[in-house]
């Protein structure tokens, strides 16, 4: 295989795993502060591609399509954690986990219902090349991932928020004590990762020239890997574990043929890390 | 007191008179029932399935109905579980004592279902679902699609009417894939075609790049493709936006208009084995496109056409026999030649309940499918 | 005929219910892989018995051959943490499909067909009732039994529990393993009910939804995974005539009975 090829596939699976990468974040910030799986997230992933389509299909460009999303996205991001996420702190995981899956499930059906079944064509960019093999498409996903994460950054390190997260992720009736608003804080924290998931759904729908109602499902599954790969509670390792597999798929399948799915790349690697550092790839202190 | 009995009595009479009237003599409707995914992954070819029965529906009353009774669909939603198809099969046959059953879903529901609705004795037809063992053994059941390995064979003839020798193998990893696949290598190898590259994918996967990445190296001179309209959207776009301008191959998954488009002008010149031609001269075929063009908003697709043909060869099969016998309605179906459906030519129907009929490549020219050519030679489409 | 057939699929529901009761009610194992299992047994019996092998060799088997698998997954839980082993079931649930979707030997993408019913349909359906009753009646017997008491206060707190000496690491694996097994119970019955089985059909949808039966009806007593196992899983033949919103209500069920009942329909709310 050639180089031009070869690079042409880090970069899709760069694009990729920056999709991964933002669906995922999310996921692991929730974790962390309310040791719940909040599958819904990715109904909120989709809710802000139909949103994001919604712009665009009035008229906007790329930019109003992400904050048409993000926007949409954050508010029902913030709504279900007043409404469900919230009453139902302290009660066993398994609760607010199946719950999550039936509104992840009524999220895709009344996204059917309300926009019908069939995919959607999102064509804001033309995937003509622009700099060698590299798309249109996948310059935009990866560096407006990019300018995202640097976005969050700055938000974790120079307000309290990061620090605040931290504290209450390490433990969170400590953190009360110390004066933390905890309400507020796990709002913030939902906005943040909604508003993440809601533009991840624009850019995949771009990248892919398809939104469909039930697009939630894949990175349902591909977040759960993500999280566990890096590390259940540690946020940026979920960013380079993203951008890691979506790479690593690109190339073990081009390599390997795509004999079982992908799928089976991601879950394989997850049992293995799950079994021997179930701390995750990048986390230094093992969590028990 | 005696005023309010009095017109609690007006409003009941009344209101009873609006519950009589329907029930007043009229002729019995005939229900035909219909099982097709309306939600869940395969909500879309349910929509499309159901608009085209609910199309022939609508032509066969507007015509005085079937045996001059009106029919009357019965639709559940199956999602495509057989799980679920069955008991709604079950359903069908003994709570709402259909006479005849359109199987509007995929194989693995119509798997399930063509048993049991086989075994209640009531004529059951399978729109457009590959598997064979679908219609095997059952004398009840029929098929109006292409079968897979049929398909598959017009799809090697084509490459070689190309005068193309070397070709690729994308195949879906479900049976709808690997009976076209199965069916191309057999007529290749037939015909002096070389597979100089095979590989499987899973259903609904988007990422094609990596494992398209590899087919130049091959020298590939076409690729044949299977898959359905999203997928194929996503290959196709991925393909030239790689950089490949070799000739792509699909098959009727592609048969919607959402393919061309979510492919975009990536879907100019690709060819795809369907049954749907819509340059027929066929006026049947011209006034489905229209039809369903008006009702449903997007030009129509295979599946819905298959749905379309499927209550309309089953409903004439009835109306020659001139009375709901299953047992005669099935012969004579088996008896009924040369038919002109909106999904190609019916030369007879197999013993098995399947359909010898043609098939037609169609090529995508300025953003529609047009015909490119049709194949009708009994020696290649035999099942 | 109707009644049967609904009633026969009810019952595979809930002895589904009642083997993953054991495992996530009762000893608090979260897993969301069940349905892999159910799986496992489906296509012991569907390999076997298109071979010619008698129904209820096979059944036995299937039985056997799923708790082999949970035994496993059983020691793999010892390693994790609860979030982690809903993961790794989750995990386990996609490997076991994608084998018997890419190896050849269990029919592929075809799954397999043609499996044959044992007895006649009427009998056969008295055998699936006559299953659930025995599977009701072992799991009450467990409940009740010191191996029950044992799950229980695993499930209430792990740490307590081994330090009140309870052999955590057995009791977990005998919850997988029992559960497992019965799973794979209902899987022979279900194979030879419906009599064609493919891969898709054990994916990780269905788990979800085992495990909302269980959730929603009730962990940890009799009556609520039954509960469950009836509701949602009548849940399309009832709302027929709701059929293009089947999903998003089944969905809108999960999210309101979670959020405001918690313990579920029938559970008893936590002390």
């Amino acid at each position: 295989m050639d180089w031009t090829t070869l690079s042409a596939l880090v970069v899709d699976g760069l694009a990729v795993g920056s999709i991964y990468a933002l669906t995922a974040f999310g996921l692991t910030l929730v974790y962390g502060l309310l040791r719940v799986l909040h599958v819904a997230h990715a109904g909120v992933y989709a809710m802000g591609a139909y949103a994001g389509w919604l712009a665009f299909s009035a008229g906007g460009g790329l930019a109003l399509a992400l904050l048409a999303g993000a926007a949409c996205a954050v508010g029902v991001g913030l709504f279900l954690e007043r409404w469900f996420y919230r009453p139902l702190q302290g009660r066993p995981p398994l609760v607010p986990l199946i719950g999550s899956i039936g509104l992840f499930l009524a999220m895709g059906d009344l996204l059917r219902i309300l926009f019908g079944p069939y995919q959607q064509g999102f064509p804001v960019l033309p995937p003509e090349r622009v700099a060698g093999p590299i798309t249109l498409p996948q310059l935009a996903v990866v560096g407006a991932t990019a300018f995202l994460f640097l976005l969050v950054y700055g938000v974790v390190t120079r307000t309290p928020l990061g620090v605040g997260w931290k504290a209450i992720a390490q433990d969170a009736e400590m953190a009360a004590a110390v004066g933390i608003p905890l309400p507020r804080y796990t709002q913030a924290a939902f906005a943040l990762a909604s508003a993440l998931a809601g533009a991840a759904g624009v850019f995949v729908g771009v990248y892919y020239n398809q939104i469909y109602p039930t697009m939630g499902a894949v990175p349902a599954y591909k977040a759960l890997a993500v999280v566990v790969l890096g590390g259940l509670g540690s946020s940026w390792g979920t960013v380079v574990a993203g951008l890691l597999l979506g790479v690593v798929e690109a190339v073990a399948v081009a390599f390997l043929g795509t004999r079982f799915p992908p799928e089976g790349v991601a879950f394989v690697a997850m049992i293995l890390v799950l079994l021997f550092r179930p701390q995750g790839l990048l986390a230094t202190e093992p969590q028990g | 007191m005696k005023r309010a009995l009095a017109w609690c009595v007006v409003v009941v009479l009344t209101l009873s008179a609006g519950w009589l009237a329907p029930a007043l003599p009229q002729a019995v409707p005939v229900k035909v029932g219909v099982l097709a995914p309306l939600s869940g992954f395969a909500a879309a070819d349910g929509k499309s399935v159901l608009t085209g029965i609910e199309i022939a529906t609508e032509e066969i009353n507007a015509k005085g109905g079937l045996l001059g009774r009106r029919v009357e669909l019965v639709v559940y939603d199956d999602q495509a579980d057989p799980k679920q198809a069955v008991s709604f099969a079950r359903r069908l046959v003994e709570l709402d004592k259909v006479s005849l059953v359109i199987g509007g879903s995929y194989s693995g529901a119509s798997l399930a279902t063509a048993p049991v609705i086989n075994e209640a004795g009531v004529p059951f037809i399978a729109a457009y679902a590959v598997h064979p063992d679908i219609t095997r053994g059952k004398p009840f059941a029929f098929r109006m699609g292409l079968l897979g390995p049929v398909q598959g064979r017009v799809g090697a003839q084509l490459v070689h009417d190309l005068q193309l020798k070397r070709v690729a193998v994308l195949t879906i990893q479900n049976d709808f894939g690997r009976s076209l696949e199965a069916g191309f290598r057999e007529r290749a190898g037939k015909i002096g075609l070389e597979v100089v590259f095979a590989d499987l994918y899973p259903p609904g996967n988007q990422n094609f790049t990596p494992v398209l990445a590899r087919i130049p190296a091959s020298g590939a001179e076409a690729l044949y493709a299977s898959g359905y309209y999203a997928e194929a959207a996503n290959l196709v776009r991925q393909a030239r936006a790689l950089g490949m301008r070799i000739p792509i191959i699909g098959q009727e998954g592609y048969d919607s208009p959402k393919f061309i488009e979510l492919a975009g002008p990536a879907a100019e010149g690709v060819l795809i084995t369907t049954t749907l031609d819509r340059d027929s001269r066929n006026p049947e075929v011209q006034g489905f496109l229209k039809k369903y063009r008006t009702k449903a908003g997007i030009p129509a697709d295979m599946v819905a056409a298959s749905g379309y043909s499927a209550l309309k060869v089953l409903a004439m099969a009835v109306q020659k026999v001139g009375r709901l016998d299953p047992p005669a309605v099935g012969w004579t179906l088996k008896s009924m030649a040369n038919l002109d459906t909106a999904v190609g030519h019916v030369y007879r129907f197999t013993e098995d309940g399947d359909p010898v009929k043609t098939a037609t490549v169609q090529v995508v020219r300025k953003g529609e499918f047009r015909r490119f050519r049709n194949y009708t030679a009994l020696e290649l489409l035999r099942p | 005929m109707y009644a049967v057939t609904v009633l026969t699929q009810l019952c595979i529901y809930a002895i589904l219910t009642l083997s993953l009761n054991l495992v996530t009610g009762l000893a608090g194992q979260v897993s969301l892989g069940h349905a892999a299992f159910f799986g496992l047994g489906a296509y012991t019996v569907g390999v076997l018995t298109t071979r010619g092998f008698p129904f209820l060799t096979a059944w036995l088997l299937a039985a056997v051959v799923a708790a082999g698998w949970g035994l496993l997954l059983g020691s793999i839980s010892l390693r994790l943490r609860e979030d982690f082993l809903a993961i790794a079931s989750i995990a386990f649930n996609f490997v076991v499909v994608a084998a018997l979707l890419y190896l050849p030997y269990f029919g592929g993408a075809y799954g397999i067909s043609g499996i044959p019913k044992p007895m006649g349909s009427v009998a056969f359906s008295v055998l699936v009732l006559a299953t659930t009753l025995g599977v009701a009646w072992c799991h009450e017997r467990l409940r009740r039994s010191d191996l029950g008491l044992a799950w229980m206060s695993l499930r209430e707190s792990e740490a307590a529990a081994e330090a009140l000496g309870v052999d955590v690491r057995r009791f977990k694996v005998t919850a997988f393993v029992l559960g497992t097994g019965l799973a794979g119970v209902a899987g022979g019955l279900y194979a030879a009910y419906i009599g064609v089985i493919r891969p898709e059909d054990f994916g990780f949808p269905l788990s979800v939804t085992l495990l909302a039966m269980v959730a929603v009806g009730g962990m940890g007593t009799m009556w609520g995974p039954l509960a469950g196992a009836f509701l949602l899983g009548g849940f399309a033949q009832a709302f027929a005539f709701v059929h293009n919103y089947q999903l998003v209500l089944y969905g809108l069920l999960l999210a309101v009975v979670m959020r405001y009942r918690p313990q579920g329909l029938l559970g008893r709310r936590p002390t």
